[in-house]
């Protein structure tokens, strides 16, 4: 039977009132009783049942009437302001959209929504939006709306908002060690000059339990200079493997920054690690001048003349590359052929071949080149062309330690 | 060999040139202008950058360069870097120790992690040895020049407005205005990020570009100054268009 069939069975209009329709039914059995109708008793119990069933039931709650574009537009408008790096535009957004719906209301609760659904877990949402809509919308509480429409959510929003506090009382802390933490590189070797003491190590190490259990939200925003600075300052230098630190003062202007007409030859070349298939390179990058600083070290040395920079190459006692022990390996030097260089058309090298191949242009600025061998390097061949198209002997010098 | 610096024969000026700029090592190497435009792509250059997209950035068309655009200006590797420098930069010398026995043994052992492995070792070493100030580096410029290189071959294929283009590429120069203090700066912190991503130090032709035009008188980033007064964030609010790309100036 149809909802409105079963009201009529009844002889009643439609009511929540489960008293009427008792009431309605005892009267309708006084004529339609099992005895005198059996077929009217059947529709009239399947009627008073399915009426009775409805009542009893639960009733979804009211669709909210809410302006379907609402949530929408403040969502545009806040992407708009955080795209902008505004963060008090959205903060601004947000807080008039609740100030023209109350409290509870069916719009203001669409706003929570949308914000819950769509932007409380953003990776990228700044620590003052997500905060100022913690505490709009009260999203600590665990029996609280956001808590209420998705559990895991809430739970991450929760490790978020400890995350957050967690940084926030650092930088409000008055303890040096707490500050260092929040800190940049620099003011942090000035908050921690020294060693510390067993408490101080065991404050460092808790904050430092604190930082990977909060991780995932705040782990970006340190300075990582700073931290590596407190970990120094509780267990000593660096336990350092097979890169080693570059030569202190080589840098100015930031740690990270070579300042412009630096040559690029101090610290950043020796520590770079060719391969030997890359090698091949060095040929065509010589020829490239001042343009390619980044393998050579500007030199000026005088020049000989062609007659006796011939003589001298052809001389058995004239090295033509020189090898340097460095914290990183074994630097390939070819400074002793740079003043010789009027003699020389051009280098052929190897490296672990007995016929040097690389063509390697000499460098017409006076620059070095240079290398930092590879591990697997063993030894290196030369021969030179000189400026009349003829060749020198192929010399073969192996690397120390790496004689084969 | 890294080709000569070629110029716009009509170059840009001010703030689109500064943030045109910004993606020179791959105007350079690209073989394109590095201080403007000369008009669409021609028919082999256009071959070349689509190939090149689809092949590296898998993308075919607007959509997938709206995408890729919104990734690298949302999160990029800047994040993951900085996450790893920090985990890094707080790993107490016994789990340094642990690590690099382990890593090492991954690498003896070859297969399918070896290859991370050898990543991870290399940059707990740089770490270890603070290379080039990388614990402190903001590990940004990488994700802006790519992002700069991206929305220029949006603008030269036809598949972003001269608008939305600029809109993009200003906002990734914003960025990098408020983090670096120079053109150097941005070069060598470029040169690391792009190594931390690599995990290698090996040099090639980016390192030569970013020298090249830190030196070269033809090049924008002698000739342009850094500081750009107008570049202010926060920038005046524009309407939100999901369709366009977006390089966020939100500091999560």
């Amino acid at each position: 039977m149809s909802e409105t069939a079963d009201w009529e069975a009844l002889g009643l209009d439609p009511t929540d009132d489960a008293e009427a329709v008792k009431r309605a039914y005892r009267a309708r059995l006084k004529v339609v009783g099992p005895d005198r109708d059996p077929e009217g008793f059947q529709r009239l119990r399947a009627a008073y049942e399915a009426v009775m069933t409805g009542l009893e039931a639960p009733r979804p709650p009211a669709a909210p009437e809410v302006d379907p574009d609402l949530t929408g537009r403040l969502l545009a408008t806040v992407a708009a302001h955080r795209a902008a790096g505004n963060e008090a535009g959205a903060i601004a957004a947000i807080d008039a959209a609740m100030a023209a719906h109350p409290p509870g209301s069916p719009a203001a609760e669409a706003i929570e929504d949308a914000l819950l659904g769509g932007i409380a877990l953003d990776r990228v949402l700044s620590p003052g939006l997500f905060m100022a809509m913690v505490d709009r919308f009260d999203w600590r509480d665990a029996n609280g709306r956001a808590a209420g429409t998705d559990a895991e959510r809430h739970a991450i929003l929760l490790d978020r908002v400890a995350a957050e506090e967690w940084i926030a009382g650092l930088r409000a802390s008055a303890d040096p060690l707490d500050q260092a933490m929040v800190a940049t590189r620099e003011e942090a070797t000035r908050l921690v000059s020294g060693d510390l003491d067993a408490a101080g190590r065991n404050r460092v190490r808790t904050r430092f339990e604190e930082l990977r259990q909060h991780a995932m939200f705040v782990l970006h925003r340190f300075d990582g200079g700073a931290l590596a600075r407190m970990r120094e300052a509780v267990e000593g230098p660096p336990l350092l493997g097979d890169i080693q630190p570059e030569p202190a003062g080589g840098r100015a202007g930031g740690p990270w920054a070579v300042p412009p007409g630096t040559p690029a030859d101090t610290a950043t070349t020796t520590r770079r690690k060719i391969p030997l298939g890359t090698l091949i390179l060095i040929g065509a990058l010589a020829g490239l001048g001042a343009g390619v600083p980044a393998l050579f070290r500007d030199s000026s040395p005088p020049l000989l003349d062609a007659t006796e920079a011939r003589r001298r190459l052809e001389a058995a006692d004239q090295p033509w590359v020189l090898f340097h022990m460095e914290p990183g390996g074994t630097r390939v030097d070819f400074a002793p052929l740079v003043p010789l260089r009027r003699a020389i058309a051009d280098l052929r090298i190897g490296v672990n071949v007995a016929e040097p191949a690389t063509l390697m242009q000499m460098p017409e600025n006076g620059a070095v080149p240079g290398f930092l061998a590879p591990a697997e390097m063993r030894f290196i061949t030369m021969r030179l062309r000189f400026p009349d198209g003829s060749l020198s002997p192929i010399r073969r010098y192996d690397l120390p330690g790496k004689k084969s | 060999m890294i080709p000569s610096i070629r110029r716009a024969k009509v170059p840009l000026s001010g703030e689109r040139l500064y943030a045109w700029a910004l993606g020179a090592p791959y105007h350079l190497l690209h073989g394109s202008p590095v201080d403007g435009w000369d008009g669409p792509y021609s028919r082999s250059d256009r071959k070349a950058q689509q190939e090149m997209l689809g092949r590296d950035w898998g993308v075919h068309g607007r959509e997938d360069l709206v995408t890729r655009l919104n990734n690298l200006g949302n999160d990029g590797h800047r994040r993951g870097h900085r996450e790893q420098v920090n985990r890094f930069s707080t790993t107490w010398r016994p789990n340094v120790a642990a690590a690099r026995e382990a890593w090492r043994g991954t690498i003896r052992e070859g297969g399918e992690d070896a290859g991370e492995a050898a990543r991870d070792l290399w940059l707990l070493d740089v770490v270890q040895a603070d290379v080039r100030g990388v614990r402190s580096a903001p590990l940004l410029a990488f994700d802006a020049a790519r992002g700069i290189m991206l929305a220029r071959d949006g603008l030269l294929l036809g598949w972003l407005s001269e608008d939305e283009a600029f809109d993009y590429m200003l906002d990734v120069a914003r960025d990098a205005g408020r983090t670096y203090g120079s053109w150097a700066e941005f070069g060598a912190d470029y040169l690391l990020s792009r190594s931390v991503w690599a995990g290698t130090f090996e040099s090639d032709a980016f390192d030569h570009a970013v020298e090249r035009l830190l030196r070269d008188k033809a090049s924008p980033w002698v000739s342009t100054p850094w500081a750009q007064p107008g570049l202010a964030v926060p920038r005046p609010v524009r309407p939100w268009n999901a369709g366009v790309p977006v390089w966020t100036l939100e500091r999560g």
